[in-house]
């Protein structure tokens, strides 16, 4: 029998499960990442809450099960460009981009980014540490594959450097292969694109781009990575001092509406909490300051990490709203909040802000190609919000993940294991589910 | 220890073998934290090891391939690989090892990174320390055997314990993909908590208040969908009495109206749901007066109302309440007379209940008392700022008492966000209760071996990922903790994804790692049946003498029969002693430097 295909697009948490779920099934699945690798946003992540697991040796397995699973296509540094048909039977054009570097050949060995002679931010480090114009975005990228990234590359500016290609000995570097197109039929396709960290640098108030010791909990993350852009050290940006004082300031964009996110994005109160947890497990003299909405610690586990949090790791939390100024002097933000209808400041080494999380650029676009809804913030819709929330309103099209609304990883993997059960069903009644 | 380590002197250089040591340097992010080649010189002298080589990602597909041919090339008797925690990577590095043709059980697994590498500053010493690990691995090695894993069938069918939405959810899943189903429900109809519900959130259909006409409500034709299809048996009034049996064949005594009712199973879902917080536990906030009531009482009320169209009226006179008071965390988040863990749903429903009072009694005053609002449903923001459009009060802020004066009940509590204390009087006050684990559930699956939480729900096997269970066992629903229905129902959905899994594989394999038993010396004292939690080991007569006998089905490999065996003739495979105690001593006496 002719195995049913299924097209996953994303290449993160959510749309690795349910590539896993299907492949297990017996059936290929086509999975489409448009970064280099696969792993998503927790692959950034440094731990994950409420059991502080590493958050990449939980995923680096899973990827590369997907890799080496014989029913799953990974296709990295790919869109999906068209999609033609109907539930059962879509056609759907991939635009295979031009990494410049044969997949088959490349071991990922790094003897061309040694090389390399150009250094931009690297994006899987939020910016934070440098990359190479040929590069593998972290060390455990799936597959281990280089890319050559032409915007950066010096070859594709000026037309000669080509330093890689000498490193190369086994020649799997390829400057003249262009991008290519390649034709799926699926019977049914899983949307699980994830989202973007919002920039919070339009919002004056909290000095983000301004004030050099204000970050985004995303460049935390990496920073106290220890494969991160500073080996896990925590460093202000000023002086490269570590903090003994760490504000984190919640709802950064989210339940504002002024902004245009009244949505809450479900995962701050727990990853700051986290944050704070790590930043004390690092250093025993670390303080860290809450300033929050409500506490939304609501899960499994949750509350009682939050009390944990206070009576263990000693975090305070301050039930305010609150913006940032800074000592000209020191560098160091200072922390405005109210208590009681009371004016206070608290100046701190650092600040860390919890900025709302927003579906990725480009989300509108793919809804309008798949004929999906999708709602004012950009979140896709569910046609049956209570019974099949992995249903959009197109028969054969499922969603999962942190596109689909804000939620955790546990919940994007159980959203997703109920897309790719969907979308089973769907073919094994030939759609009549 | 000393005395157990000299029993085993002659065993760990007692054969010639041919061992292989692979070490990972987990992508060179190691190499600078403990010494390579010291530590491959090291691992040379060891006895047995014929070659050490140094990988950079075993864990990868590469990597996999690389020791699947030195396996085919070298016929190793086992292999060593440092690397990792095995926890996470064995059976990915593992992989590649049986691909090569070498028996899983030869293989084994140092954690040089984790437990090593990672955590040390100190080089030298982190070194030593890996080499110390790696001598343990490769003196286990050189008295590893091969093992075969026990065969499992799967008995096509599957329990569901609960009606509810999850257990309805979780039959029709399974019914669907074509197995046989059982559905236990306690009660005498379908529909769960559910069916206590004027309205669910998202969307506001009602939760079954409609259940005869209602051409909007979603969860009548769940219902009868369940009771219509061909592959589910519903058992209502019924209860399960017992449960026998290990992986893949569960026997199943069920208590019905009928009469027992015997019937084995291939899997089982727990969906039986929570228990609501009873408030009589708490003095302070007065359930004992009739104008303090429950969310569950109000929900009966509102129903009422909108069924029969009787007045929504306070207890103790009748009359319709000029003002309302919603205490949140009842139970809940209160270490220390309810339950440490948030309730997850409460926030949502009271602030329904109220803008439901709001819409009928516009002149009533609402008032919702509470630590943190809380709402991680998309939509929810919205819902909250239209309530507080529609007047219901928001403050923040723990109510300490509730009691009677005159007919009213006065509230003492504070505003946290003013920074002042309130007394408030009341015509009627809400109580947003908890909800906890069921006495029922937590007996059953303490039948079942399961583990539980802090919060006494039901554990995940690993709450990061899926919750796959080893025995066939899943749970839905608010059984592993509080969840709203639409989550109760993808949780659901995700456990009847693994259990029809495990269906469609037929059969199973259960690891080798097992309790045997040396007949010769087993006396049949009967230690290792009384030990036995799981009922594995029991005493039967063969040949005329008492002898202990092992299902390999049911042994869960915990080693407490072999530890409490007065002859040592019951051991576990795979971690014997002759395995265990040279590793020991490997450890502690290992010569590292030179």
């Amino acid at each position: 029998m002719e195995k049913e295909n299924v097209l996953v697009i994303g290449g993160g948490i959510a749309g690795i499960q349910a590539s896993l779920d299907l492949a297990d099934k017996g059936m290929q699945v086509y999975l489409v990442e448009k970064e280099p690798s696969i792993g998503g946003r927790m692959a950034q992540l440094d731990k994950t809450f409420p059991t502080n697991d590493c958050s990449i040796c939980i995923l680096a397995p899973k990827m590369a099960d997907c890799h080496g699973h014989s029913n799953i296509n990974v296709m990295t540094y790919s869109v999906v460009k068209d999609v033609a048909g109907k539930a059962g039977n879509y056609e759907v054009t991939v635009l295979r981009m031009a990494r410049h570097v044969n997949e088959d050949k490349c071991t990922g060995c790094g003897d061309c980014n040694a090389k390399c002679p150009v250094k931009v931010p690297n994006e899987f480090d939020m910016g934070l540490g440098m990359r190479k114009a040929i590069y593998l975005p972290f060390l455990q990228a799936v597959p281990r594959v280089m890319t050559i990234d032409e915007e950066n590359c010096i070859y594709y500016k000026k037309g000669k450097c080509k330093l890689c290609e000498k490193q190369c000995e086994i020649g799997a570097i390829e400057f003249d292969k262009g991008s290519e197109e390649v034709k799926l039929k699926v019977a049914a396709i899983i949307v699980a694109t994830g989202y973007d960290v919002w920039d919070p640098s339009s919002a004056k108030e909290y000095g983000y781009g301004k004030i050099q010791n204000v970050f985004t909990a995303m460049e935390f993350e990496r920073m106290i990575n220890a494969a991160g852009p500073t080996g896990g050290h925590i460093q202000r940006r000023s002086d490269g001092e570590r903090p003994k004082k760490i504000g984190f300031i919640q709802c950064v964009g989210s339940r504002n509406p002024q902004l245009d996110h009244p949505y809450c994005c479900s995962v701050c109160c727990m990853h700051s909490t986290k944050e704070a947890i790590l930043a004390r497990e690092h250093h025993d003299d670390m303080e860290s300051f809450i300033f929050y909405k409500d506490m939304r610690t609501f899960g499994k586990g949750f509350n009682e990490y939050m009390e944990r949090g206070k009576s263990e790791y000693g975090i305070t939390y301050v039930n305010s709203d609150a913006t940032v100024d800074e000592n000209p002097d020191n560098h160091n933000p200072i922390v405005v909040y109210d208590v009681a209808g009371k004016q206070e400041k608290r100046e701190v080494d650092m600040v860390v802000l919890a900025t709302t999380l927003i579906p990725r650029k480009g989300a509108r676009d793919l809804a309008k190609l798949l004929d999906i809804g999708i709602d004012e913030f950009g979140f896709y819709e569910s046609a049956d919000k209570l019974f099949n929330p992995v249903d959009t309103k197109r028969p054969g099209i499922f969603v999962a993940g942190y596109c689909h609304e804000p939620m955790d990883i546990p919940e994007a993997v159980a959203q997703a294991s109920g897309a790719a059960a969907r979308a089973a069903e769907l073919i094994s009644t030939k759609g009549e589910s | 220890m000393l005395r157990l380590l000299k029993g085993c002197a002659d065993l760990d250089q007692k054969r010639n073998k041919r061992i292989g040591v692979y070490i990972c340097s987990c992508y060179d992010t190691i190499t600078d934290r403990i010494d390579f080649d010291d530590i491959m010189k090291f691992v040379a002298t060891l006895t047995g090891v014929k070659i050490v080589k140094k990988h950079d990602s075993l864990c990868s597909v590469s990597g996999q391939k690389f020791l699947a041919n030195e396996c085919k090339t070298e016929n190793f008797d086992a292999l060593v690989v440092a690397a990792c925690t095995p926890k996470i990577y064995e059976s990915t590095i593992g992989g590649g090892v049986v691909e090569g043709g070498l028996n899983k059980y030869q293989y084994e697994q140092a954690n040089i990174r984790e437990q090593c590498a990672w955590i040390h500053e100190d080089k030298d010493e982190a070194t030593h320390k890996a080499k110390r690990i790696i001598a343990g691995s490769v003196a286990r090695a050189n008295n590893l055997e091969a093992l075969e894993d026990t065969k499992v069938d799967i008995i096509p069918s599957a329990l569901v314990i609960g009606g509810g939405v999850a257990g309805m959810q979780a039959a029709l899943d399974i019914a669907n993909a074509g197995y046989q189903v059982y559905l236990v429900e306690k009660t005498e109809k379908l529909g769960g908590r559910a069916y206590e519900l004027s309205m669910t959130f998202p969307t506001h259909n009602c939760g079954i208040c409609c259940i005869q006409s209602c051409k909007n409500c979603v969860l009548t034709p769940k219902i009868e969908d369940v009771n219509q299809h061909d592959n589910i048996e519903v058992l209502l009034s019924s209860e399960v009495t017992e449960i026998t049996g290990g992986l893949g064949k569960r026997h199943v005594k069920i208590n019905t109206p009928e009469g027992e009712k015997k019937i084995d199973v291939g899997t089982i879902i727990i969906a039986t749901g929570s228990k609501i917080f009873d408030p009589s536990k708490l003095g302070e906030y007065g359930y004992e007066n009739n104008n303090v009531i429950t969310t569950i009482e109000l929900e009966k009320m509102i129903m009422a109302q909108r069924d029969r169209g009787e007045k929504l009226h306070r207890p103790s006179d009748g009359k319709i309440p000029k003002t309302v008071n919603f205490i949140q965390c009842v139970g809940s988040r209160d270490a220390n007379k309810g339950n440490p863990h948030c309730s997850l749903v409460c926030c949502t429903y009271a602030i329904g209940q109220a803008m439901e009072i709001k819409k009928r009694y516009p002149g009533t005053e609402v008032y919702i008392h509470y630590m943190d609002l809380r709402g991680p449903y998309r939509g929810f923001e919205e819902f909250y700022e239209e309530a507080k459009a529609a007047g219901v009060n928001f403050v923040r802020g723990r109510v300490g008492e509730a009691f009677e004066k005159d007919g009213k009940v006065i509230l003492r509590c504070e505003d946290v966000d003013a920074g002042t204390p309130l007394e408030i009087e009341s015509d009627l006050v809400v109580l947003s209760v908890g909800q906890e684990a069921r006495e029922e559930t937590t007996k059953l699956a303490e039948t079942l071996h399961l583990q539980f939480d802090i919060d006494g729900f039901i554990k995940y096997m690993n709450p990061m990922l899926t919750p796959e269970e080893r025995r066939g066992i899943f749970i839905a629903g608010c059984a592993q903790g509080p969840k709203g229905i639409r989550y109760s129902i993808e949780d659901a959905r995700l456990s009847a994804t693994n259990a029809i899994k495990l269906l469609q594989k037929g059969s199973t394999y259960i690891g080798g790692g097992v309790a045997v038993v040396d007949e010769e010396k087993c006396v049949g004292c009967g230690k290792c049946a009384e030990n036995c939690e799981f009922n594995a080991a029991q005493i039967i007569v063969k040949d005329g003498k008492k002898v202990s006998l092992v299902d390999p089905v049911l042994c869960q490999g915990d080693g407490k029969c072999s530890a409490g065996c007065c002859n040592k003739a019951i051991s576990i495979r795979h971690f014997k002693r002759e395995q265990i105690l040279p590793m020991i001593k490997a450890i502690l006496e290992c010569e590292v430097e030179g």
